[in-house]
Parts: structure tokens; C-alpha cells; sequence
């Protein structure tokens, strides 16, 4: 045993999956190749793996990682560590509170694991390009918001030319929330992307304006009264920032005075911080469990040492323990992933704005910032600005103005790297 | 509870204080675990229970830290190598939480096991991994006794296995997707005043598309009842006729021009409002056996409370209310009061029970009787509680048990994980008769396969099952394995064992009765119940 080298490993150290990578089976992938060479691959940064989110599923994953032999690992992460993530983030510990959690995270499992490399970007997925998500072998994300997620999506996705293998990353993706979880396998071009299933999200429950501001029955009604209604009016140059307990406590009392005015229970500080910041509960055991599947995969894909999901697994835990597998179908119309144009039906009465409307309603869309345009002419642009202002009057022209029944309108969100073909018939 | 060293607990613990709140979190920060072997799947299981702050734990373990141990185990490194594997994994895991405790006891645990379970009594989980199926069978007789929730959880290869045992897990909050009670077919006296407060011709259109769904159909059914009571016997419409002959009812009391969302919610309602109030069968089950149980000075609250509800229902012929209004398109006005209205019946309920829970436990000396909290706690939830009862998992390991012939009947269907199961048990059979597991070291790997064909035909033949039910393809792959714990099923087995731990301490949630196995190549996950 070389105990000396610190970054050595030491004899057997790597055992449990050598089992694997020495030996094959009858249900590896056809062709594999078990030997050393394998084991070496892992361990080297040719195998290099990508971390996105270092919160409650990246810290798993790092450790997964780690432990499975890989020893490349990237890890990206734009958020610094909160109080409110020490009852699972366990790479964190009391006195980080306020650092970077890629960067604690990595030097926390180059400590504990020696030998394994992990590099850091404390930053936005966004402030990065084609050429640095290019390096990796797989990108695992563990996220926490549809928007990410799409935007990861479909940057790989787009990055993928078939005539080019190596341009070619899976990515696995992982999410949670309380005892629920999924875990899943996205090949481009070859399996249901993240924006295939996007009509599978649940959207975040919205209050009609008019319910919060006239007829409110519930406390979360209270308490956007003075999050949506009261705050702007009273600080109209700051934005509230859930993290600020001053805010909090502002928007509290705010909440109380409203529900006392009409006779509602239920305002609580704690509901109000979860209205406000739109928390959704999170546990250790259920990021666990969604990590390790998400990161078993990842070693699967790697190794070909045995099949890979196929191609979605959803664990559901609040009654009884419930898992299913199921292949989630490619949508030949998918914007990301997707060869056929999407085709709608509208009225030609319809003004341009109402169509937008409905692309920032529409489950499968779900569009943050859209601009359209057909073949000929921009119908209207979100930026830059100039062109906005000039087609800005279009938003109150009737469709069957700027274009005819059956033509082509392209929309790109200027949030998302997709662009969608829509081909919009008249009733 | 803010301390000067560290932040406050609903802070730290705010994201999962929304799933089981302030009591759930005092019965988790009450809990004392034992985990057997400091494995990765035990130590990962341990990591996700000291997060969330149980009180404390003890880990039993005698054996020193291999160089395979240190490999895939996060509570240990390099400096552990040679060093009591317990001892090393308990100073890495109590760096998680400043709030939780572990300590190590250096025995071995077939020692243990064999002569001394009073040791056993002290806590109230024991997880446990890596030991030999005779131990497994003593230990599930010790804890099956003592009535000490058990957890028995592997990581073998790219399989993993789950097994809870618990005596009977009693649950009030069972958490249920809705807790709907609104009684609308059977309205108590201030329902039916609150109702007819409304005049529905005479409202102005604002407050006429602000009448609660729940008052519509108050009305409507009551329409229903005394206007065609001849016709109907005085029934609920429950036919699929008389339903839309009652939606068509409800549609009539619609105002031309009134926007209407709140009859949109009536008739989404119809279905439930015109389900009779009736007790579940599964509750009245326990109602029963509640009348059945002496109340002595050790009976859980779950019991006595459930006798003075069975009183209640006796009495009443109802369950007591749960006093929710789910969310419905109203003023602020005629919601607040019906909620009030709700709420103060089921206070009333609530507070009928707690007399009579009171003088139950008065007469059987009872230490801590149920406080009204948990009593209306425990109403709030009477339609949706929930018993758990597992098999001993020494009866199961019985090879000549009646459990034989259902794992005959699911092992037909070559999808399901069963076959995964019956490869775990030969193997420990293997290990028993060998002392050592299939495929352990990598120049016995043909051989073993052959030799573990033998010892599945065995098995089965002696479970009175078919020798061939296992394909060969799957026991070359048991082989492969080599006893390898894989850290990321180690992860994932330790994640869901820690998960069904924390229902069983918390009392909330339903835990899983009884048997899990993943299969980590197709990621195919099953339960069953032994």
C-alpha cells in the first residue's frame, strides 16, 4: 500500500465498482469492454463530468462521483450557501453560510476524497459557451428551476451535430420536491428532451389580482396583497429579497394587518417566506435517493458496464414506496429536439398580442420573452430596442393583417436558446 | 430557539418543518437509532437522518477499516484504514449537525444479537446491513418482542433490497392528496342556518357570483330532497341518471349573464357532495379493535383516543369533523364564516372526545393522558388514519411458510423484481454453506456460477417453488456482482431506508409495508409485501 502519495490511491481502494468494470455480464451493453483500461478511463480526465447546481442533488452528486471513481469533476453553481440549506446540503456547514456553494462544495470533497479533482464555477450556466460545455463526457444536472433546466437543454441539444459523434453528451437530470422526486436520461436527438415533457410540470399555483386585491379569503391572498400590491407602492425602487428578514418581517406584518382586517387565519411568518420566495420543502433522504439514481446512470453511461434507464423514473414516497420507469416519447414537434414544425389554430380575429398570450400560456411552450417573425418580416422583436418600439403597433394588429392563414412564424425567447416553427391556420 | 454557536431550528430546519412540522420534528429529535455495521449503506442512511436532527445514535460495529471499506464510504478516508471502522465513520458523521450525538460501541453484533437484547431496549430504530441470515432471523425475533421497529437494507451490486419491520405503526397524519368533509348530505344545524342566510333570487349579481359552491349545492340538494323526495325515497342522487338530472338542477339555479365560476366549482363538486358521509371501512376496522383493547397505563394515545372517537360514532353516527373548507370562489365575508362554521363544530367535536378520552385514561391511570391538541389532531384526520403491520421477517425467512407460494406467483412475471429478491437469498444460503459470497474473488467466477445454480435449485425446490424460476442470465449477473456495494446503491438504499425511517420516528406518512428491491442496471424499482 502506497500510503505515502496523498493523491494515490491505495490498493483495493476502488473495488466495489472494479467488480464491474473487470468483469462483464449478460445484461452489460453489447460490446463493452471490461479491463483496466476502462478503470483508467474513468479515472482520467478524458472522462470529465459536469456538476450543474450545487445545492441539494449537486452535493450528492459530487459525492457520488467522487466515490464511483471519477476524478474529473466540474461543478457550476451561481448561489452562496443559506441557513436554510444545512439540513441537507452536508458538504456545508454553519460557517460557510454566505460562501459560494461550488466552491466550498469542491475543496469539501477533494478533502474527504483524495485524489479526485473537483474545479468550481461560481457564476451563471449563462455566462458560459458552447466551447466550455464542450469538454465534458456527460452533464448531470441537479436544478432547481424549469428555466435553467431548458436553457441547459437546449444548449446541449443544439450543440449536438450528427455528423460529428463527439459533439454527442447525454445528460442526466434529477429533481425533488418533499417525498417526490424523478430522475432521467436525455440522449439528443434520440430520446425525449427536457422541453418534450415540459407540459408535464406543474405550473406554481397564481391568484387572480382581483381576488388578492378585493375578495381575499386565504392568508397566501394576505400575504401577495403586501408582496405584490403594498411593497411596490411603498418601496418602488427596491425589489423584495426573500433572503432579507427585514423584508420578510415588513411583508409579515403587512399580511397580519390585512388578515385581521378581514377576520382570515393563517398568516404565519414561515407561510409567508414560502409564499414570497415560492419554497418548495426539501429533504436529505429524498436527494439522496434521486442523486444516487441520477448519478448510477451517469457510471452506467460511462462504462456501458450495464444498461441505462430507459428513460425516465419517477419515486414517489408520501404513501408507501412507489417507483415507475417508463419511456417518456420524443415530441416530433419539440422545439428543442423536434423536426416538425408546431401547428395551431387560431381566429384570424385575433390580435398579434393575443397570440403571444397564448405562446406564454401554452403548457408546451410556456415562452418567457417571445419575438416572432415570418420568413419576410419581423413581427414583433423583444430587443433590441429600437426594433421593439418599431414593432411594438403590430401587438394590437389583427394576425390576418401581417400574415395569411397557413404561413410560418418563427418565435425565439430571448431567455431561451430555442427557436419554434409555427405554423398558424386561421378558424 | 435561538443559540449563541449556531443558527436557530426553524431556520435550519424550515424546508422540511413544511412537510412534518414542529411535533414531527420533537418526535425525530426524541429518536434514539441503532445502526448495525458502518457499511456505506448504513452510513448514507445515517447521514440523512442526522441532517434532519434525530436525537442521537450508536453505531455497532467490530470490525477494522478494510481498504475497500475506505473506497466507498464517505464517512470514511484514507486516515481510517486499520482503524475501528465504527469509531472512524462516528467522528466524520457527527460533523453533519451539531445538534445530534453519535457514539460507536465496538462488539460484534452476532455476539450481541445471540446474548444480550436487553442491549436492544434502549433504542427505537435499529437499521441494519450486512449480516448473515441467521443473525438477521434472531434479530427480527428480539425486535419483533420488544416491538422495536427494524430496518434491514443491502447494496448488493447493482441490486438493492429493503425490509421493514414494525409490529403496528399507528398513524394520524397520514397525509393524505385532499381530507374533503363537508357533510353537504347530511348538513348539521348551523350549515343549514348559514344556507339559508342566502337568498339567492334576491342577491345582486356581485354577491350572487360570490355564493359559496358549497351553499349551491346545499341548496340544490335540498331542492332535490324535498321536491322530488316521493320520486327519489328521500335518497342522494347516486345514479349516473339521477346525477345529471341533479347537475342539471344545480345548472338551473345559474343567473343568465353572472359570471359563474362558482357553479363551475358546484358541478366539479357534485360527485363527492352526493356521496353519502359514511365511515371507511378500514377506520371503522379500528374503531372496532379500539373497543376491544383494555386502557391500561401504557396504552398509546392512538388508542385511547380512537376508543372515545368509536364512543363519538356510537352517539353520533359520525366520524368528527374535520373541520376543513378547501379554498372556493367566495367574498371574504361568506368564506370567513363558513370556515368559522366548520371550524367550531369540529372544535366542538373535538373537545366532546377529549372528555371522554379523559375519562377513559382517569379510570386506567394513564401518565400522560392525550392533550386536546393532539385529540383534535387525531379528528382532523379520523378519516384518513392509517395502521401498519408487517410480517416478522423470521417468518418470512421460514422456508416451508404459506409467504412461499405468493413469491411462486409473482416470480411468474420475469419483469418484476422478484427474481432479484430470490438471488439475494441465495446468496446469503451461498454465503452460509461457503463463508464466503458468489463470485468474491475474480478467479472463481465461473466456478461460483455453477455452484450458485445449485444452491438456487435448492432453495427453491425446498420454498416448494420450481427449480428453473431464476434465469441463468440473471444468476451470472448475481455473480458478477462479486458482494460489491456499489456506492451509488449504497446512496440510493440508504436515502430510502432513511426515508422510511423518518415516516416510522415521525409517525406521519405511510411507511412501506414491507419490501423493496431496485434493480440499479434497468432502474426498475418494486415493492411487495412478505
Amino acid at each position: 500500500m502506497e500510503i505515502d502519495n496523498p493523491t494515490s490511491d491505495w490498493a483495493n481502494r476502488w473495488r466495489h465498482p472494479d467488480v464491474y468494470l473487470q468483469r462483464s455480464g449478460p445484461y452489460a451493453v453489447e460490446g463493452y469492454m471490461p479491463g483496466d483500461e476502462l478503470t483508467e478511463f474513468i479515472h482520467s480526465d478524458d472522462c470529465k463530468i459536469l456538476v450543474v447546481g450545487a445545492g441539494g442533488l449537486g452535493c450528492e452528486l459530487l459525492k457520488n462521483l467522487a466515490l464511483m471513481g471519477f476524478k474529473d469533476i466540474h461543478v457550476i453553481d451561481m448561489d452562496t450557501i443559506d441557513v436554510s440549506n444545512l439540513n441537507r446540503q452536508f458538504l456545508f456547514r454553519y460557517k460557510d453560510v454566505g460562501k459560494s456553494k461550488a466552491e466550498v462544495a469542491s475543496e469539501f470533497i477533494m478533502n474527504r476524497v483524495s485524489g479526485c479533482k473537483v474545479t468550481p464555477f461560481f457564476g451563471k450556466i449563462q455566462d458560459k459557451d458552447e466551447e466550455y460545455y464542450s469538454q465534458f463526457s456527460i452533464i448531470i444536472c441537479g436544478l432547481d428551476s424549469v428555466e435553467a433546466r431548458r436553457w441547459m437543454n437546449a444548449t446541449i441539444i443544439g450543440m449536438y451535430d450528427e455528423e460529428d459523434p463527439s459533439t454527442m453528451k447525454p445528460i442526466v437530470d434529477g429533481g425533488t420536491e418533499g417525498f417526490k422526486g424523478q430522475s432521467r436520461v436525455i440522449i439528443p436527438r434520440n430520446t425525449a428532451c427536457y422541453e418534450c415533457s415540459l407540459d408535464m410540470q406543474t405550473k406554481p399555483v397564481t391568484f387572480p389580482i382581483c381576488t388578492i386585491a378585493n375578495t381575499p379569503r386565504l392568508p397566501e391572498h394576505c400575504i401577495q396583497y403586501a408582496s405584490l400590491l403594498l411593497w411596490p407602492k411603498s418601496f418602488p425602487e427596491t425589489k423584495i429579497d426573500g433572503d432579507d428578514p427585514d423584508h420578510i418581517s415588513w411583508l409579515f406584518s403587512e399580511a397580519t394587518k390585512r388578515a385581521d382586517e378581514f377576520g382570515i387565519r393563517g398568516v404565519t411568518r414561515t407561510l409567508t417566506m414560502g409564499v414570497v420566495k415560492n419554497i418548495i420543502p426539501a429533504i436529505a433522504s429524498t436527494n439522496a435517493i434521486v442523486a444516487a439514481a441520477t448519478a448510477n446512470e451517469a457510471f452506467k453511461l460511462a462504462t456501458s458496464c450495464a444498461p441505462i434507464v430507459n428513460n425516465y423514473m419517477m419515486y414517489v414516497g408520501d404513501e408507501g414506496l412507489y417507483t415507475y420507469t417508463f419511456p417518456l416519447e420524443k415530441k416530433p414537434d419539440c422545439p428543442v429536439c423536434g423536426t416538425e414544425s408546431v401547428k395551431i389554430t387560431i381566429s384570424g380575429g385575433w390580435k398579434l398580442q393575443e397570440l403571444i398570450d397564448l405562446l406564454l400560456e401554452r403548457p408546451g411552450t410556456q415562452l418567457k420573452r417571445p419575438s416572432l417573425r415570418t420568413s419576410t418580416k419581423s413581427l414583433y422583436m423583444q430587443s433590441p430596442k429600437m426594433l421593439e418600439e418599431a414593432t411594438r403597433p403590430n401587438l394590437e394588429k389583427l394576425c390576418s393583417e401581417l400574415f395569411s392563414s397557413g404561413d410560418t412564424v418563427v418565435v425565439t425567447d430571448a431567455n431561451l436558446p430555442i427557436s419554434l416553427q409555427l405554423v398558424i391556420t386561421f378558424e | 430557539m435561538t443559540n449563541s454557536n449556531g443558527p436557530s431550528k426553524e431556520q435550519k430546519y424550515d424546508r422540511q418543518l413544511r412537510l412534518w412540522q414542529a411535533h414531527g420534528q420533537l418526535a425525530l429529535e426524541d429518536s434514539k437509532i441503532l445502526a448495525i455495521n458502518a457499511c456505506a449503506t448504513v452510513t448514507e442512511s445515517l447521514k440523512n437522518l442526522i441532517l434532519p436532527g434525530i436525537g442521537s445514535f450508536t453505531i455497532l460495529d467490530a470490525t477494522i477499516t478494510t481498504p475497500q471499506d475506505a473506497g466507498n464510504n464517505f464517512f470514511l478516508d484514507r486516515n481510517s484504514l486499520g482503524k475501528p471502522r465504527g469509531e472512524c465513520a462516528v467522528a466524520l458523521l457527527n460533523e453533519l449537525n451539531p445538534d445530534v450525538a453519535g457514539v460507536h460501541v465496538f462488539e460484534d453484533p452476532s455476539k450481541i444479537i445471540a446474548a444480550n437484547s436487553e442491549f436492544f431496549e434502549k433504542f427505537n430504530l435499529v437499521i441494519a446491513s450486512q449480516l448473515s441470515q441467521a443473525d438477521v432471523n434472531a434479530l427480527s425475533n428480539i425486535c419483533f418482542s420488544k416491538n422495536i421497529p427494524l430496518m434491514i437494507v443491502r447494496a448488493y451490486g447493482f441490486i438493492g433490497y429493503l425490509r421493514v419491520q414494525t409490529n403496528e405503526h399507528c398513524i394520524v397524519e397520514s397525509h393524505p392528496e385532499s381530507n374533503l368533509d363537508l357533510r353537504l348530505d347530511s348538513p348539521f344545524k348551523e350549515l343549514i342556518e348559514y344556507s339559508d342566510s342566502f337568498n339567492l333570487p334576491a342577491l345582486e349579481s356581485m354577491d350572487f357570483a360570490h355564493v359559496p359552491y358549497a351553499v349551491i349545492l346545499l341548496k340544490s340538494l335540498q331542492e332535490w330532497k324535498s321536491k322530488l323526495c316521493s320520486k327519489h325515497n328521500n335518497a342522494l342522487p347516486q345514479t349516473g341518471s339521477d346525477r345529471n338530472a341533479f347537475k342539471d338542477l344545480v345548472r338551473s339555479l345559474k343567473r343568465p349573464g353572472v359570471e359563474d365560476e362558482n357553479f363551475e366549482e358546484a358541478l366539479v363538486a357534485v360527485f363527492r357532495a352526493c356521496s353519502p358521509t359514511t365511515i371507511p371501512l378500514n377506520i371503522s376496522a379500528i374503531l372496532k379493535e379500539s373497543k376491544s383493547k383494555i386502557i391500561a397505563a401504557d396504552t398509546p394515545s392512538f388508542w385511547i383516543i380512537a376508543r372515545a372517537v368509536a364512543n363519538f360514532v356510537d352517539e353520533t353516527g359520525y366520524l368528527p369533523l374535520a373541520g376543513i373548507v378547501p379554498d372556493m370562489k367566495a367574498d371574504t365575508e361568506s368564506f370567513v364564516k363558513l370556515q368559522t362554521i366548520y371550524r367550531d363544530r369540529a372544535h366542538q367535536d373535538a373537545l366532546k372526545i377529549h372528555t371522554q378520552a379523559s375519562s377513559l385514561v382517569s379510570a386506567a391511570a394513564v401518565a400522560t393522558p392525550p392533550n386536546i391538541e393532539e385529540v383534535s389532531r387525531f379528528c382532523k384526520n379520523a378519516r384518513n388514519l392509517r395502521i401498519v403491520r408487517t410480517s416478522s421477517i423470521a417468518s418470512e425467512l421460514t422456508e416451508s411458510s404459506n409467504k412461499a407460494a405468493e413469491i411462486g406467483r409473482l416470480a411468474e412475471d420475469l419483469e418484476s423484481n422478484i427474481g432479484l429478491y430470490l438471488g439475494l437469498r441465495a446468496v446469503d444460503a451461498f454465503y452460509t454453506a461457503n463463508r464466503r459470497f458468489p463470485g468474491f474473488h475474480d478467479q472463481e467466477v465461473e466456478s461460483d456460477i455453477g455452484l450458485l445454480k445449485k444452491t438456487v435449485a435448492s432453495m427453491l425446490l425446498k420454498m416448494g417453488l420450481s427449480a428453473g424460476l431464476l434465469n441463468d442470465d440473471l444468476i451470472h449477473e448475481i455473480v458478477r456482482a462479486g458482494a460489491s456495494e456499489l456506492h451509488t446503491m449504497a446512496s440510493l438504499m440508504g436515502g430510502i431506508c432513511s426515508q422510511e425511517a423518518i415516516k416510522l420516528i415521525t409517525a406521519q406518512y405511510v411507511p412501506l409495508n414491507n419490501t423493496f428491491v431496485y434493480n440499479g442496471m434497468k432502474s426498475v424499482g418494486g415493492s411487495f409485501e412478505f
